[in-house]
């Protein structure tokens, strides 16, 4: 069983380009976890290496999917940031920069400056960040399924079309999400049973 | 890398103005802004946070100026950028070997001689052969990975300068490093890296060394690294060997310099300068070639499935090494980096890291 509690997920995130593509991969997903209250953030830095970069989305058709997120970022809808030279100088970041990409650190430190959580599908972007001191909340675009599953905010249908649109750009994170609809499934019949069978109904907040 | 503001401003996305500031100190870019000139110039970001960091932009324009000096020709944007980039490998594959405790094969004593003699070159090519345990009438199948393995940072990348063959840097922190025009012919791209090394081993003093294609003057330090690479890839005792039954015709040549793995120009003049052959002969037998399409790359192994074939090409062309693509993905799987740095230490797109990964069979 996993450890991710599909109960509770932070609204407010700071996504690496990753999980930001990940998400907007599919947009009825990225429409459903924004009908349930949540809302992103992105660094400088990651609209740099989505829009500017010059290898980003080669070898696929990305530009669809750019000129959507652009209208989003310009609509206000994602929010754009900046971190200061002297969130880089902590000797924690210094130290990680042989083993994080420049986007993941912009990332995680602006989400643990503004108290946002960070949205990363990179196991190891995600325990470096849990590592940090202030270590913001860390979550990924599975955790997001998962918890949207829970919420009644999106089917297991659902999932299955964002999977399908995910691996027209050639992600593919079909295993994670469809583990973490059945959790999430798995605890909405806990919940639904009587109480005497041992489900904790406090866990169940959202 | 000498962009322009304009380049600069296509490139890193930030208004030429503020970029004018930056560099006339009037303001200072944020911590983004940062990221991304670090980026864009492929440099580890700490070093513009350090004042004890070694000065890599005076190395660059340093490496430049002397290029342009050895080629007599200034070096394109498209060159700099190569040269850039195969510094950037250099110093990841450095770190990533250190990350995963990855240990040189072979221990060899790299020495800077008092005093430049070329003989030198024949003398330590033949103690170098030995440590590699070469016997003298063998053939150095893929001389790339043996040099890798006496942990030099080698990559071959295509170069728009035709007049520059290769290139060596002793990096400050990933040590030596050999750049090879990939945009040569394969035996010739064979030699130049047996050029370099000999830059490797005798003049690392030099801290750079640029090796032009064709040469103004005698140079005596270009003059012992051609020995070196001569007698390396072609040990006398296999010409002694061959002589006892062979009259080296032009086919002869082509035969044997297929087999070496050499242009047949470079069998031949090493058959005269060893007196194997008379200066007539080498006249009548200098210009043997073996036709192009004959030619093998040591790392395009000839017996490999059409697939394996496929993915070191498709690695070959990228300016990256099988070495390198499998050294970043075991530091990804290993915990050592995240897939983000995975992405960017391959100099690939998150597409590219994807394929590339499907190809050698990785998880990602």
């Amino acid at each position: 069983m996993s450890s991710t509690d599909y109960t509770k997920f932070a609204r407010g995130n700071t996504a690496d380009s990753c999980a930001l593509w990940n998400l907007f991969s599919s947009p009825s997903f990225y429409a459903s976890s924004r009908a349930a209250g949540c809302y992103y953030c992105i660094t400088r830095f990651v609209q740099y290496e989505l829009f500017t970069k010059q290898s980003t989305g080669k070898g696929q058709d990305y530009s669809r999917l750019k000129l959507g997120l652009n209208n989003e970022i310009s609509a206000g809808s994602i929010t754009l940031a900046n971190i200061e030279i002297n969130d880089l100088q902590d000797a924690q970041v210094l130290a990680r920069s042989r083993h994080n990409s420049m986007g993941e650190i912009s990332s995680m430190l602006f989400a643990r400056k503004s108290r946002l959580a960070f949205l990363s599908d990179d196991g190891w972007a995600m325990k470096f960040a849990t590592a940090l001191r202030d270590a913001p909340t860390v979550q990924s675009t599975p955790h997001l399924v998962g918890w949207l599953v829970y919420q009644n905010a999106l089917t297991e249908s659902g999932v299955a079309g964002n999977v399908g649109e995910l691996a027209s750009y050639g992600r593919s994170l079909h295993g994670r999400y469809e583990l973490a609809s059945e959790q999430a499934l798995e605890l909405c019949d806990a919940k639904d049973r009587p109480k005497s069978q041992g489900v904790d109904w406090t866990a169940s907040q959202s | 890398m000498g962009f322009t503001l304009e380049v600069a401003g296509n490139r890193t996305g930030i208004a030429v103005n503020a970029l004018n500031q930056f560099e006339t100190g009037a303001i200072e870019p944020n911590g983004d802004e940062l990221l991304i000139l670090a980026d864009v110039y492929l440099k580890d970001f700490t070093i513009y946070l350090s004042s004890n960091s070694p000065d890599t932009l005076d190395r660059s324009k340093e490496l430049y100026r002397l290029a342009g000096e050895a080629t007599g020709e200034s070096i394109s944007n498209e060159d700099r950028e190569a040269i850039q980039e195969f510094e950037f490998l250099c110093e990841a594959e450095h770190d990533m070997e250190e990350m995963l405790h990855r240990a040189k094969r072979y221990s060899f004593h790299f020495f800077t001689p008092k005093q430049l003699h070329k003989d030198q070159g024949e003398e330590v090519a033949r103690q170098l052969r030995g440590i590699l345990d070469l016997p003298d009438d063998e053939v150095s199948p893929n001389i790339y990975t043996l040099f890798r393995q006496l942990g030099v940072h080698l990559f071959r990348r295509p170069l728009r300068s035709r007049s520059m063959s290769g290139l060596f840097i002793m990096h400050p922190v990933a040590g030596r490093c050999l750049l090879i025009n990939y945009e040569e012919d394969v035996y010739r791209q064979r030699f130049s890296v047996a050029h370099e090394m000999a830059h490797a081993i005798f003049d690392s003093a030099l801290g750079i060394h640029v090796s032009p294609k064709t040469r103004r003057g005698v140079d005596l330090v270009e003059l012992r690294a051609d020995t070196f690479a001569s007698h390396f890839l072609i040990p006398t005792p296999i010409l002694r060997e061959l002589s006892k039954r062979r009259a080296w015709t032009s086919e002869d040549v082509v035969e044997y310099a297929q087999k070496l793995r050499v242009s047949g120009q470079a069998l031949a003049y090493a058959l005269l300068k060893r007196n194997f052959i008379s200066s007539e002969r080498y006249e009548e037998v200098r210009q043997a070639r073996i036709p192009r399409d004959n030619k093998l790359d040591p790392e395009l192994p000839v017996d490999s499935s059409p697939i394996h074939a496929l993915l070191a090409q498709k690695i070959l062309d990228k300016g990256l090494s099988t070495y390198y693509v499998n050294l970043a993905f075991d530091a990804y799987e290993q915990g050592h980096i995240s897939r983000g740095k995975l992405k960017s230490n391959l100099l690939l797109s998150e597409a590219e890291v994807m394929e590339l990964g499907t190809l050698v069979r990785r998880k990602i």
